[in-house]
């Protein structure tokens, strides 16, 4: 079971370090992802995989509130004036380590607590003046101390020395009995019982100890103290130590330090633990305290994951929206072009009588044109631009607005989002050039033709899908346009005929073609406008490539850090992380 | 409080209640609006009394300084933690106080002074830290109580440091035995995290009390209780608490601004290229409007000719004026042809208008509306622009369509005025010149002395034989014809260039119209100026504070 375990737990670091050094660029997320989860990491770091190192020896740390007397009640345990005692608070920087000969001497070679760097003891001055690196252990050598049994001295957990915290922190994960010193003003302080409500929680076990005790009424406060730090802490009637304060303990260390109910001092009490069943459940219980919180982790990875994923989804959407109001008009009617497919259509006679309206129409048609340029011409009193460039600039200049205004919007939004995403989204955008995304986005959307092109192209595909399709359509049409081309002439033939006399039957059969020709264009122009509804697909489709150009070209490489950040939040080391704890939940 | 220090409240409280475009002042208001309740409140008290808060760690003696001080057991002191649990409050008699209902003992022979014992700061029963900080927000001094065990926790320091600056500070070592050995320390500690110390005192606060019970002579177990309460009794003068309070405002009132100030120079570098953005663009609308005016309203004379048309119409005299009348008659229906038929596309448009306005008539009825849609599209786009850049720059921009409706008001307001002004006063001076009496003469004198000759001739023959044949008539009619035809076709031209000069005119006084700053973005120039504004005035906050 326990090799399992090992290896899981040791991939399970890895891909975690893994999944660190990949969100190292965002320092923000990274925060927030590990935020609440100092305690299982020192856990897993200084308890568990030095554990899998193969030492077994009970370590016992002495710790609690600055200025309580650690370091004094560590001398009395020893017997001995090793860890230095200051009248100040926050005195202690760096942690003592006291071991028999053999245990020193591992602990020095780095075999006893491996994330630690050993230095050997010499001046008391180097505990006390903080220049020693942050992970440092003084090692001191005492071979009154069984093989079985190494003592801690850890600085406090209180002060405004924050850096403190943390060594008695790791220092703490990495111990298997603590020493919870106490006093009478500090036995309920928020930060003291929180740090030992933890420890217990990491299944260390908890000795709680009163410190400079009052011994005139048998430590009645003193007891009434401790059980009030027992229920606080949620220890089960531990057995309880207390030093008086009218020690002269500076001078006499030989004295014990006697239990409140009971005999044995805690020296003996230390000596005589059941050491392996001891490890053994510390172990269980830190493994079980670690699978908890790690998954309560990752599920809090998860959650942020998808948090994120929404906020990028918010931002598509509203791409997605902007799209929706753009509103292209084609410039050109759809009538004209039925009437024009239609007349490719036509059957022989058909195109027999419209080739003589046409033909007619031809001498007739440049008179009108002059006439009819003059009245258009005389009736505006103003210039017009010429209707294809003014219908793609038109276009061109909405896009651009259309786009400008989303990445407005964009802007606005991402600083009204929670953080981190505000930033990631707000350093993405940062880095895109407005005016050159403005333009691509429109000269795609665009094309590269005129619009009316485009959509000339697209009428004509969609009319001739009609025309397979819908059989029913095409026959009434393609009647329409007989009838319509042909009756005119069908009445002013024989009319012509009947009638007799100069010129008027080749007039008749001139003006007959010629009507049917003009009855079957107004005809077939109103029937393409009102039936056919090109121009709402089209127009779905410019909009739909208008969204694919913003998507591609704002909203991607505007959100791009927040892409980043999600895959790496729900990539490959998070999924590593996810299967190896799996197993370490198996296995434990 | 000075004057100049109560202006800078009131510029405060106006930048409390800012709720327009400028993101990062908006999310300032809320703590600006504290702040300043805050300042009103102690500019109110300044004369009151000093409120002391006794604040520090559990257990570290804070209920029996109280009671040594009072000499009597007025406040709980034990040694189960914690003790206090709710403030009380111990003052002079006749000082009226609101605490909610906190317990108060009104017995101080201090004056001017109420102490306020407070709950531990640092225990498990987090809601005593709400109660501390509550009084903290509301005392003018701090005693700060630290026994040599407890005087460097966290939990007591993190509640002191917003309070940096802002509050008279004075150390009380508690329990006090032999020779200090933790006030070089203590002290050290504060210096390093910027905490100015009025004062420090040891005291041994249970041998007081048991002295004062007893009803004896100061002891020297005392330590420097004597010192301390010499201090709060005479020490503490009013002028002395007025000092304390002003200081402790003056810190508020500094901390705000420079706030403000930090936040003002962040902002002032994108302020600058804002407002060249913004006249960039102003040039832009001016002259893209311009280009559109020239190209497609006044782009082809017929809209001047239109008009002058119009004019002369109304005035020519004579002979050949009523022939010009008629031909312009025929020669303009077609432009009024869509006057007459309310379908008409081309009934409304800006050409219309544009002639109705400069023409003086009413064609059409209808409200000037002279910018095309392309012109605004045009604006539109580069409204989109600035919006832009100032999204960039961290303020909300303001809505679009107000922003296009003024514009269009304004462009109207601007073309109407020149159209209806110097434009038309130009064509009605050709006009005038063109009808006037001495042309009407010259023009009229040939076809006038022609038909007069022919008159002449006609009546002659009738009294002398024989008639003349039709073909006098025929010929006499050509002539006239080709006359009056050639006459028309020089007064035509005539009234051609003088429609063009006035064009030219028309267009030289457009673009000088059009050239005034402020035809768009008047609601976005509002808005830079309004932050433009806001940081000055903080400047100047800043100086007079610091001054």
């Amino acid at each position: 079971m326990e090799v399992d375990l090992g290896q899981a737990l040791s991939a399970f670091d890895a891909a975690l370090s893994e999944f660190r050094a990949r969100l190292a660029p965002f320092p923000d997320l990274l925060d927030l992802v590990l935020e609440d989860t100092d305690e299982w990491l020192k856990l897993l770091k200084h308890k568990l995989l030095p554990h899998l190192a193969g030492e077994g020896c009970l370590v016992v740390a002495v710790a609690g509130g600055t200025n309580t007397g650690k370091s004094t009640v560590f001398n009395l345990l020893l017997g001995a004036d090793v860890s230095p005692v200051r009248d100040t608070a926050a005195a202690t920087c760096r942690p003592v380590l006291v071991g028999n000969a053999l245990r020193a001497g591992q602990c020095l070679e780095g075999k006893l607590l491996p994330e630690f760097q050993p230095l050997e003891f010499d001046v008391a001055e180097a505990v006390i003046s903080g220049e020693a690196p942050p992970n440092a252990i003084f090692v001191a050598q005492n071979d009154s101390l069984p093989d079985h049994l190494v003592l801690l001295d850890i600085p406090d957990v209180d002060s405004i020395e924050k850096q403190h915290w943390d060594v008695a922190e790791n220092i703490q994960a990495a111990g298997d009995v603590v020493i919870a010193v106490l006093t009478g003003e500090k036995y309920k302080d928020e930060r003291v019982v929180a740090f030992f409500r933890r420890a217990r929680a990491a299944g260390r076990v908890v000795l709680p100890l009163m410190n400079k005790a009052n011994p005139l009424d048998a430590y009645a406060s003193a007891r009434r103290h401790l059980d009030a730090f027992c229920a606080d802490v949620g220890l089960d009637h531990p057995v309880c130590f207390a030093v008086p304060h009218d020690f002269a303990l500076a001078a006499d260390f030989g004295r014990p330090i006697a239990a409140l109910e009971g005999e044995s001092p805690l020296r003996e009490y230390l000596e005589s633990l059941p050491v392996a069943p001891i490890k053994k459940q510390v172990f269980h219980d830190t493994v079980l305290h670690f699978v908890a919180l790690s998954a309560q982790f990752l599920a809090r990875s998860r959650e942020i994951a998808a948090e994120l994923r929404g906020i990028g989804r918010e931002f598509e959407e509203r791409a997605e929206a902007c799209s929706a109001r753009y509103d292209p008009e084609p410039g050109e009617s759809v009538g004209k072009l039925v009437h024009q497919f239609i007349q490719s259509k036509r059957g022989p006679l058909s195109r027999v009588i419209a080739w003589v309206g046409g033909f007619t129409g031809q001498y007739l048609s440049p008179l009108g044109r002059v006439i009819s340029s003059a009245i258009r011409r005389r009736s505006t009193l103003e210039t017009q631009a010429s209707p294809n460039e003014a219908v793609l600039s038109h276009h061109r200049q909405t896009l651009e607005k259309l786009t400008r205004d989303l990445i407005t919007e964009y802007l606005q939004h991402a600083r009204n989002v929670r953080q981190p995403a505000s930033r990631l989204i707000l350093e993405g955008l940062e880095q895109l050039n407005d005016e050159a995304a403005v333009q691509l986005v429109a000269d795609l959307s665009l094309g590269m033709e005129s619009i009316s092109v485009s959509f000339r192209e697209h009428a004509r595909h969609k009319i001739e899908e009609y025309w397979e399709e819908d059989l029913v359509l095409r026959r009434f049409l393609l009647e329409l346009d007989a009838i319509l081309i042909v009756a005119p002439t069908a009445v002013a033939v024989p009319l012509a005929y009947f009638t007799g006399g100069l010129g008027v039957p080749e007039v008749l059969a001139a003006a007959g073609p010629l009507a049917g020709a003009f009855f079957a264009q107004v005809m077939e122009h109103q029937i393409g406008d009102k039936w056919f509804d090109l121009i709402g697909p089209w127009r779905r489709d410019q909009q739909q490539a208008y969204c694919q150009a913003l998507q591609h070209h704002l909203t991607r490489p505007g959100l791009h850090r927040l892409e980043e950040a999600l895959a790496l939040l729900e990539g490959e080391s998070y999924q590593a992380m996810r299967s190896h704890h799996e197993s370490c939940l198996i296995a434990s | 409080m000075p004057d100049s220090f109560m202006n800078v409240v009131e510029a405060l409280e106006g930048l409390a209640r800012y709720e327009g475009p400028w993101k990062a002042l908006r999310d300032e208001a809320p703590l600006l609006r504290e702040r300043v309740a805050e300042l009103r409140e102690r500019e109110q008290r300044l004369d009151d009394v000093l409120m002391v808060a006794l604040v520090g760690g559990s257990g570290v003696g804070k209920s029996t300084l109280l009671n040594a001080l009072a000499g009597d057991h007025i406040a709980a002191a034990s040694e189960d933690r914690p003790c206090t649990t709710v403030p009380m409050a111990y003052h002079p008699p006749g000082v009226h106080l609101d605490l909610d209902g906190w317990p108060c003992v009104a017995r101080s022979a201090l004056e001017h002074l109420v102490l306020i014992d407070t709950p531990d700061s640092d225990t498990i029963v987090r809601s005593h830290r709400a109660l501390v900080e509550r009084v903290l927000k509301d005392c003018d001094l701090i005693l700060l109580c630290g026994s040599p065990e407890k005087y460097l926790d966290e939990a007591t320091w993190s509640m002191l440091r917003p309070l940096q600056g802002l509050r008279g500070l004075v150390c009380v070592e508690t329990k006090a035995e032999g020779s200090s050995r933790i006030r070089e320390h203590w002290l050290s500690h504060m210096r390093e995290q910027g905490f100015a110390v009025a004062g420090y005192f040891r005291v041994n606060a249970l041998h007081t009390l048991d002295r004062k019970l007893a009803g004896s002579g100061t002891k020297l177990d005392e330590f420097d209780f004597p010192r301390f309460e010499a201090f709060l009794r005479d020490e503490l003068t009013r002028e002395r608490i007025a000092r304390i309070k002003r200081s402790n405002a003056a810190g508020l009132l500094g901390k705000t601004v420079s706030r403000l100030s930090q936040l003002g120079e962040e902002t002032a570098p994108a302020l600058e290229s804002l407002r060249a953005k913004l006249r960039d663009a102003g040039r832009d609308v001016s002259r893209f409007s311009l280009d559109q005016v020239r190209a497609r309203l006044f782009a082809a004379p017929h809209l001047w000719r239109f008009a002058l048309g119009r004019e002369m119409s109304l005035r020519t005299k004579g002979f050949m004026g009523g022939v010009f009348r008629l031909s312009e008659t025929l020669r303009t229906l077609p432009a009024r042809l869509p006057a007459l038929f309310p379908w008409s596309a081309a009934r409304g448009s800006t050409g219309h208008r544009a002639a109705s306005l400069l023409a003086d008539q009413e064609l059409f009825g209808e409200e000037a509306n002279l910018a095309s849609e392309a012109v605004l599209n045009q604006y539109r786009a580069l409204q989109s622009e600035v919006h832009l850049a100032l999204a960039r720059a961290g303020f909300d921009p303001p809505p679009g369509d107000e922003g296009l409706k003024d514009f269009q008001e304004e462009l109207n307001q601007r073309l109407a005025l020149v159209i209806r002004g110097p434009a038309r006063n130009r064509m009605v001076r050709a006009a005038r010149l063109l009808t006037s009496w001495p042309v009407t003469f010259l023009l009229d004198a040939l076809p006038v002395a022609f038909i007069a000759y022919s008159g002449y001739r006609v009546v002659w023959a009738y009294f002398n034989e024989p008639l003349l044949n039709v073909s006098f008539f025929f010929h006499a009619g050509t002539v006239l014809l080709i006359l009056s035809g050639a006459e028309l076709f020089l007064f035509s031209w005539c009234a051609r260039i003088a429609a063009w000069m006035a064009r030219r005119g028309g267009l030289r006084d457009l673009r000088v119209a059009l050239a005034v700053p402020g035809l768009g973005f008047a609601a976005e120039m509002r808005t830079i100026e309004h932050a433009d504004a806001v940081i000055k005035s903080v400047e100047h906050m800043n100086r007079t504070v610091q001054e």
